[in-house]
């Protein structure tokens, strides 16, 4: 997985991380623990066991598309967000 | 920008078609269509209105940026897979940012199960009222293409397409 970030005025960030461990299923545990404090629970409540099954599709859509685009966001700024699986 | 390599390469991973396929229908070879792909080179010309048939997109669309414009309505017997189809989102705000968000089929069903909420996706308020669960009833009917397309009062517009 990559994640770029590309700003205008400050350094540019290439996180290429092992999609392998990205998408594991202890990175979901990790993921939704996380999540779940940081998300107001009327909008959204995410279980482990729920995150594990979307990881599963994730490697299912890395295996079928490879390098796959699945955010890119283009401020007004010139300010670059990408990533890619 | 997507060039027009990623979208030859993007739209024809959605097909389920390889390069060898497009190359031997083309007759070329499969590392010119590597090349496209990989935006060291270019198709000629004459060959854009069959690369776009292939793809089942017009010429336009393979080479501009936008989303599918239309809504289609697909018969039975065409319709591919619904877990073979992608979710686009587009937000143009007014301040100018660009917000492209790709979702295979799969993912979006998921995480409709999950209970996520599409403004927790984009982060727009102009999707809240938009109900998704009705969309994929209208893609599981054979419908694709642009199915939304709204303009909020801040002046940003949201467009989800299905291909």
């Amino acid at each position: 997985m990559r994640i770029q970030i590309k700003s205008k005025d400050e350094k540019n960030i290439n996180l290429l991380l092992p999609t392998s461990l990205v998408l594991s299923n202890l990175t979901a545990v990790i993921a939704a623990s996380a999540i779940n404090k940081k998300i107001d629970k009327k909008d959204c409540e995410i279980s482990s066991r729920d995150l594990c099954k979307l990881m599963a599709v994730m490697r299912k859509v890395k295996k079928k598309y490879g390098r796959f685009e699945l955010v890119d966001i283009q401020s007004s700024d010139g300010d670059i967000v990408k990533i890619v699986l | 920008m997507n060039t027009l390599g990623k979208r030859i390469a993007e739209l024809r991973r959605g097909k389920n078609i390889t390069q060898d396929d497009i190359a031997e229908k083309l007759n070329v070879t499969a590392q010119a269509v590597s090349k496209w792909e990989n935006d060291i080179s270019c198709p000629d010309i004459m060959l854009l209105p069959k690369i776009a048939q292939m793809l089942s997109v017009t010429v336009d669309e393979l080479l501009t940026d936008a989303p599918k414009k239309s809504v289609e309505f697909v018969p039975e017997e065409k319709r591919k897979n619904i877990d073979e189809l992608m979710f686009r989102i587009y937000v143009n705000s007014k301040d100018g940012d660009k917000v492209k968000v790709n979702l295979p089929m799969p993912l979006v069903k998921m995480g409709l199960e999950m209970g996520v909420k599409m403004p927790a996706v984009s982060g727009n308020e102009a999707l809240k009222g938009v109900d998704f669960a009705q969309l994929l009833t209208l893609v599981d009917q054979g419908l694709i293409g642009k199915l939304v397309e709204v303009e909020s009062a801040d002046g940003d517009i949201v467009e989800i397409v299905v291909e």
